[in-house]
């Protein structure tokens, strides 16, 4: 088994509801797998098992190679868990804090100050070392608990929407330190709502919904089947003034359908192929609408889903 | 010689000063700031304390600098009592509820280190401020033994109490810190379980409960101090403590208590600390924490029947120096078995709460027997029916209060007078159909709904029965029959019923026939709640099919 993080039949249950059924998981070493899904589809509860908080209903799972059930305190070595909107202890100076924790993961004493200052070097907070937790903003918050995360040299990231709160500065610097770390054979498991996030720097993403791994694979490749949606994609056209003509022509077109008007923005479902979507800007520029702008919806977490889903159901 | 890795390992428990949590306490606790205040407040008061003892002593008794000394050490204690139990028993409930709002003990859960590592931790740790104001308060007290020429055996006895009564107080705040979900009744809980522990238990003792005023420092400090102060009469305490036959050294006996309660409280605060979805303790554990519970209670009880301690008359006669009882009324038999009986059944139902799974628990572990194909929940886990632990702690609650009623009825109190035959029976169902009542209802319908008929069922009855009693003699009768309904006092009316039949009470007959109708009606809910119980775990499993 060569896989960092294995899950096998993994269930979750809070009496009647099922958070996560049977989910199935290997990622190797140095992958960054992204989890996206809505609120509510059961990232957290995997997290939360996976980090030795939860007790599943069934399933196994090993962080490399240890049975969380049977060892957990071997597998808790080997991970390091940043939860959704962290929290830290508001009595301590921030290098007090990760003192406590250097501690706990067995650090040696003659090293740890110099792990703390690398770890605040990495999250770009060296100089708020001496500071109380408590006057820390919510993404210095976050970002002294990624320093946290990393201090004992984790083999496994488990990242639960590691970037709310952040600014966007602090997101890119995440983005580069995952990376980084993954090039060195650190394997992490991230979630986010937003799929865009995760796009740009894992290996690998899940699609998450309702307890259940819907698809996975690399972030081009579930962009492109994403792409392919044969039940059209979202138009909308920015108009400069209202155009009756406009809205005849597109009418008529045998393409399109569902189209709304709403403040000079007109709605649409377009079911043409790409080249045809084309075609149909250029005739538009051609017969010289009052148009400002045009626009195709990238589809939102919940479109991707929904089209899933759908795709499923029919299959 | 090699040391084994073992003896290491808990060698490695005890250096504070190696457990990161105890250095994150250290640290945060005793800044200068907050530290000079309670210090400076700490010396005040003890210097204040021991003076004003010792020069008052000394000018207005005309005793020596030698007792004058003596005089001040229970002062002293009680503010170190103060201390260390109240305030930090405090410190720790504070502690650990301020730490579960904030979110960061989940991160404590994730360290590495040994569940009774961090237990150890936060339990030096989150009192350590008031471990240092103690240690302030003891040049106050050093001098005054060394004045008082205490013996260095004494000091030893009822210091060894004092910390293991400290460590129990403070492993009860924790426990309720763990425990308890909504965080912002932690504080009110833990004061409650503390009046209770602490404080009500202990003062059973007048009724031959000695054993849970073994929870408090008291009897040692008494047994110890009673030779010092020859002034003071200190007749009631006992240097020894009768356990069946044995003859048990007061703060050892003491301390054996106290480390059976810490041992119950960090076993509850280890396996929450193991998993937050966990069971109080494990189904096994708690038959035998019952069982050597009856077993200290009934070995420190029967002793004392001879000298009459445990009749409620023992008390007043004593402190009005009347001469010792020679006659016990029928009515203080009844009573001291009734309530033997109530708190036996009381127990037991505390007992089904922490073993008995949650409607959740019950379903996980459905569905893993379904997926790991099992035929059933293994007993061991927390998801298998608690109904068989509840029908053994149910056996050892009648054995021991039935070891009671024969013991005291073969006493020099009640000679000729004899219990019907058929009293145990009684006696057993009166116990036992209640809290398999109770077991059953909690594991079909969940807390929630327990409470609400508990209420209805046990507590209305008792309340409204005894306003009718009170408020004219023609509602008597009737109130008989609407208290019996409790099945809180069930162990009180068996008693009277099963003395009633040997006509040693007739004060009451109508206690016999109520007590048989409400039995009838306790004993016909069993079948009912039976079927009940079945359609749930039906449902259940209906539920994991799908």
């Amino acid at each position: 088994m060569s896989a960092t993080i294995w899950i096998s039949e993994l269930r979750v249950d809070y009496e009647s509801v099922t958070a996560v059924n049977g989910l199935n998981l290997e990622i190797g070493p140095g992958e960054i797998y992204g989890l996206v899904g809505p609120n509510g589809a059961g990232k957290t509860s995997t997290f939360n098992v996976l980090a030795t908080l939860l007790e599943p209903t069934y399933g196994e799972v090993r962080l490399c190679g240890f049975d969380i059930k049977e060892k957990p305190e071997e597998a808790r070595r080997h991970f390091g868990h940043m939860p959704d909107l962290a929290p830290v202890p508001t009595d301590l100076r921030v290098w007090e804090f990760l003192d406590l924790f250097a501690g706990a993961y067995g650090i040696p004493l003659s090293e740890r100050k110099q792990r703390i200052e690398e770890c605040l070097e990495l999250v770009s907070l060296k100089e708020k070392a001496k500071a109380y937790c408590k006057t820390l903003s919510r993404g210095m918050t976050q970002r002294v608990v990624f320093a946290k995360v990393l201090l004992h040299r984790p083999r496994i990231l488990l990242l639960d929407e590691p970037a709310s709160g952040m600014d966007p500065p602090s997101r890119v610097a995440l983005r580069n330190v995952l990376q980084h770390l993954a090039k060195s054979g650190v394997t992490t498991l991230i979630s986010s709502h937003i799929l865009t996030e995760l796009t740009g720097f894992c290996t690998k993403i899940g699609i998450f919904h309702q307890g259940q791994l819907l698809d996975q694979g690399a972030p081009r490749e579930i962009i492109q089947r994403m792409g392919k949606q044969e039940d059209g994609r979202t138009i909308s056209i920015s108009l400069l003034e209202q155009s009756p003509t406009l809205i005849t022509w597109l009418i008529e077109r045998s393409l399109i359908e569902n189209l709304e008007e709403s403040n000079l923005i007109l709605t649409f479902r377009f079911y043409g192929s790409p080249e045809e979507q084309s075609e149909l800007l250029r005739e538009i520029v051609r017969r010289e609408f009052p148009v400002r702008s045009f626009q195709e919806h990238e589809a939102s977490i919940e479109d991707i889903l929904m089209d899933l889903h759908q795709r499923r159901n029919d299959a | 010689m090699k040391v084994p890795e073992h003896v290491l390992d808990f060698l490695r428990l005890l250096m504070l000063w190696r457990n990161p949590i105890f250095i994150r306490y250290y640290r945060s606790k005793l800044r200068w700031k907050g530290l000079l205040g309670w210090a400076s407040v700490t010396l005040l008061f003890s210097a204040f304390i021991f003076f004003i003892i010792y020069y008052s002593s000394l000018r207005t008794s005309s005793v020596t600098s030698q007792e004058a000394a003596l005089a001040t050490i229970p002062a002293l204690l009680i503010v170190q009592c103060l201390i260390m139990m109240c305030k930090g028993s405090f410190s720790i409930a504070a502690g650990i509820t301020r730490e579960g709002i904030e979110g960061v003990l989940d991160y404590q859960r994730l360290s590495p280190m040994s569940p009774l590592n961090k237990m150890i931790g936060y339990l030096f740790g989150l009192p350590v401020l008031d471990y240092v104001l103690f240690l302030l308060t003891l040049p106050f007290m050093i001098f005054a033994i060394l004045k008082a020429e205490l013996p260095g055996a004494i000091v030893l006895r009822v210091y060894s109490v004092f910390f293991t009564s400290v460590l129990v107080y403070h492993m009860t705040a924790f426990m309720a810190g763990m425990v308890v979900k909504r965080r912002f009744l932690v504080g009110f809980l833990t004061q409650v379980l503390m009046f209770v522990l602490y404080l009500i238990l202990p003062a059973l003792s007048e009724l031959g409960y000695v054993f849970f005023e073994h929870l408090t420092i008291r009897p040692t400090f008494f047994a110890e101090f009673q030779n010092e102060f020859n002034a003071w009469d200190f007749d009631f305490a006992d240097p020894s403590i009768a356990f069946f036959q044995l003859e048990i050294p007061c703060h050892l006996f003491s301390l054996a208590i106290q480390i059976l309660f810490f041992i119950v409280f960090s076993t509850i605060v280890y396996r929450k600390w193991r998993n937050e979805n966990s069971l109080l303790l494990d189904k096994h554990s708690a038959v035998i924490a019952v069982g050597v519970l009856f077993l200290g209670l009934i070995g420190t009880m029967l002793p004392q029947i001879d000298s009459g301690r445990i009749f409620p008359s023992w008390g007043p006669r004593y402190l009005l120096q009347l001469p010792p009882v020679d006659f016990v009324k029928p009515s203080e038999a009844l009573l001291i078995l009734g309530m033997f009986g109530t708190l036996s059944l009381i127990i037991s139902v505390l007992t089904l709460t922490m073993i008995t799974p949650s409607r959740d628990v019950q379903i996980k572990g459905l569905r893993r027997m379904v997926k790991l194909h099992l035929k059933r929940v293994p007993w061991s886990e927390d998801a298998s029916s608690s109904i068989w632990h509840a029908m053994a702690v149910c056996l050892i609650i009648f054995i021991g209060w039935w070891l009671f009623v024969e013991a005291l009825f073969a006493s020099r109190w009640y000679q000729g007078y004899e219990l019907s035959p058929y009293a145990w029976i009684g006696a057993f169902l009166s116990v036992t159909i209640p809290a398999i009542c109770f077991q059953m209802f909690l594991e079909a319908k969940g807390r929630h709904w327990l409470f609400m008929v508990l209420l209805g069922v046990w507590l209305v009855p008792l309340l409204g029965g005894s306003l009718l009693a009170v408020a004219s003699d023609k509602y008597a009768n009737a109130a008989t029959y609407i208290i019996a309904l409790s099945g809180f006092v069930l162990p009180f009316y068996s008693m009277e019923a099963g003395l009633a039949q040997s006509h040693f009470l007739t004060e009451a007959p109508q206690v016999r026939p109520a007590f048989l109708i409400v039995l009838a009606l306790y004993t016909t809910a069993v079948p009912i709640l039976i079927v009940e119980w079945r359609k749930h775990r039906k449902e259940l499993k209906e539920l994991v099919k799908q």
